[in-house]
């Protein structure tokens, strides 16, 4: 621990006694429950932002339910891991009101774990629908990953605006085209919405559920299929978590080769969303330039790794496969002819003054909104939130090759359009100085077995935002417990504050602009 | 000229897409498909064991008759069943035709030969 850590958990107004970890920037403290909100008002108060929270059933061990804050301390890259045993009941003094970015954590726990956040403003179903049964906690040990619950069909609970001239517009979840699952419920007057409920998780697999009793190994094949567009992100979060429990660290080449792979997932997840944000406006010239622009990109990545979403790259320890050096010099050649053709197409969109205009303006988010909920990434940075965790917390290579933090102002569409084109170039750059410094030596490390219980965070700037994966092991070092926070988890509440005072046709467009994962967000 | 350029410009290119499968496509293809040996197999089972999907089925299909099966339809290609295999039964090929019309259709059974062992 260092002095800056050591300092704040001496000013902290409740003693906390500290456990072990073996992760060097991971601080885990013990807390009463009744502590927790007081804790959780000083972290935040000295410029802790939550990165994830963790509900946990420690019954198998002879404890009951517990429940984990996790802090991340940008200032100093340390993590601040509060824990508190909660008894059988599970009930504890909700966070939400004093700490708002909780919401959807302390929500998710109660219908997966059964622990009560009393004093919840918003005590609604959120992963689980009211279809669910009662009493159904599929995280708690003692349910069966496989047996079906009785599904029964309710209706569910959504926010209601009432008054003359205000009516409902249900859009969802089945949508045109080939997008995720989602149900969003406007309430408006005229054109101009005045609320916007959004219902997620219809594809909640479980995913946390099924991984438990794997070995590591075994279950990043499933972790990296939590999310295609992030499946670099949710890897190498995963295998990270597991080497920092374990106390391993990949070698030079296996951490810049991550490095590569995290920056090749951004571009061509970026360039394929300013090509979306030209179909939200019906610029379809835009749009067909954007596909064709990240079709190069997933080639590239196909030439490189074998795979266009870069699945199967990374492993426990490092990486399955090397990438030869001939190769990547071959493929960054071809990289530098994308690059070209991208900045002549943002050259072209922003000199369509009809497509400019319309990005500035919607979907203002402004900068208090985005700290208090607790988003992250593209969102966050576009509103004036200067977090990275590439900066905050450098992981992989990050920390030798000093990537620029882009930041923007005005918090609209343009925004984000506009950041995503400074961090695509970044990105590009960043590729370059990999394959320019790339180290030698092997990709892969072999990693002893979990010691007993041990637990650790992993994380990474996703194209997305922040990705937090929490694992514990158990007893014989498979997995017990796997919370996985993507960037859209945190950002999905974010979308439903910047719709309304829009009109309705305005709203395919802010969402494009925040471009967020369902199958991330409801794993 | 912006986007009229964008327009007319290809008018005066070649085209851009191949003419598979009349011409070889050009596909990039450096994912070894596992394509299965039998002649080679000692019945050692590591391949269906280590599966991260159960992809791999090696099953009696009639009395002395057993059938070991790859459903590509399962597949990740992950290439585990080729690291662990002791005797080079199946071969990381550069195989990436394997659409069928049936959900049958992608599973890839071989004959065994007769148990090695007992």
């Amino acid at each position: 621990m260092n002095a800056q850590t050591q300092t704040l958990l001496g000013e902290c107004p409740v003693a906390l006694e500290q456990e072990q970890t073996s992760a060097p920037n991971e601080t885990l403290v013990a807390c009463d429950p009744g502590d927790l909100v007081a804790v959780a008002a000083y972290c935040t108060s000295r410029g802790g932002k939550l990165a994830t929270m963790v509900g946990l059933d420690l019954a198998p061990v002879g404890r009951a339910l517990a429940v984990e804050c996790v802090f991340s301390i940008p200032a100093f890259d340390e993590f601040l891991r509060v824990r508190a045993d909660l008894g059988a009941s599970g009930a504890y003094p909700a966070l939400t009101p004093t700490v708002p970015a909780a919401q959807w954590y302390e929500r998710e726990a109660k219908d997966l774990l059964g622990i009560d956040p009393v004093g919840h403003p918003d005590p609604r179903r959120l992963v689980l629908h009211e279809s669910y049964p009662h009493g159904y906690h599929p995280l708690r040990k003692s349910v069966s990953a496989v047996a079906a619950p009785a599904i029964d069909s309710r209706r569910f609970d959504h926010f209601e605006v009432h008054g003359e001239g205000i009516y409902e517009l249900p859009v969802g979840p089945i949508h045109a085209g080939i997008i995720e699952p989602g149900h969003f419920r406007f309430s408006n007057i005229g054109d101009v919405v005045l609320f916007l409920d959004a219902r997620l998780f219809y594809t909640h697999r479980g995913v946390e559920k099924i991984v438990e009793g794997l070995t590591p190994e075994r279950a990043l094949f499933t972790v990296e299929r939590t999310c295609a567009a992030c499946t670099v992100s949710h890897g190498v979060a995963f295998a990270s978590a597991v080497e920092r429990a374990a106390g391993a660290r990949v070698p030079p080449r296996a951490a810049w080769l991550r490095t590569l792979l995290l920056e090749l997932e951004r571009l061509y997840n970026h360039v394929g969303d300013i090509g979306n944000i030209c179909a939200g406006t019906g610029l379809h010239a835009g749009t067909a330039r954007g596909a064709i622009l990240k079709e190069r990109l997933q080639r590239l990545n196909e030439a490189l790794t074998g795979h266009r979403f870069l699945m199967g790259v990374v492993d426990i320890g490092g990486l399955r496969n090397d990438i030869d050096g001939g190769v990547l010099e071959g493929q960054v050649g071809q990289l530098a002819a994308i690059q070209a053709d991208f900045a002549a197409y943002v050259q072209l969109l922003l000199g369509t003054e009809s497509f400019v205009h319309r990005l500035q303006g919607p979907g203002q988010l402004d900068a208090a909104t985005v700290l208090a909920l607790g988003g992250t990434g593209v969102a966050a940075r576009a509103s004036g939130v200067a977090t990275d965790y590439r900066v905050d917390h450098p992981h992989a290579a990050y920390a030798t090759l000093s990537p620029r933090r882009m930041v923007e102002r005005s918090g609209d569409v343009f925004a984000r359009t506009m950041l995503r084109v400074k961090e695509a170039d970044e990105s590009f750059r960043l590729v370059r100085a990999i394959a320019d410094g790339l180290p030698g030596g092997p990709v892969r490390t072999d990693v002893a077995p979990l010691p007993a219980f041990a637990s650790a965070l992993g994380y990474v700037e996703s194209p997305r935002g922040a990705n937090v994966h929490w694992v514990m092991a158990d007893g014989d070092g498979k997995i017990y417990r796997l919370r996985i926070r993507s960037a859209a988890y945190a950002n999905w509440p974010l979308v439903a504050r910047a719709v309304p005072g829009n009109v309705v046709p305005d709203f395919p467009l802010i969402n494009k602009s925040f471009e967020l994962c369902y199958a991330c967000c409801d794993r | 000229m912006g986007f009229l350029d964008l327009v007319l410009r290809p008018l005066a290119r070649s085209r851009s897409t191949v003419r598979y499968p009349r011409s070889p496509a050009d596909a990039v293809r450096t994912r070894r498909t596992p394509v299965f040996q039998p002649e080679r197999c000692t019945d050692d089972r590591a391949c269906a064991a280590i599966c991260p999907t159960a992809a791999i089925s090696i099953e009696s299909t009639a009395p002395g008759a057993r059938t070991w099966a790859l459903d590509y339809g399962k597949c990740i290609f992950c290439a585990e069943c080729i690291r662990v295999c002791p005797s080079d039964a199946i071969a990381g090929t550069g195989a990436f035709e394997l659409d069928a019309n049936s959900r049958d259709g992608v599973v890839a059974p071989f004959a065994l030969k007769e148990p090695a062992r007992e």
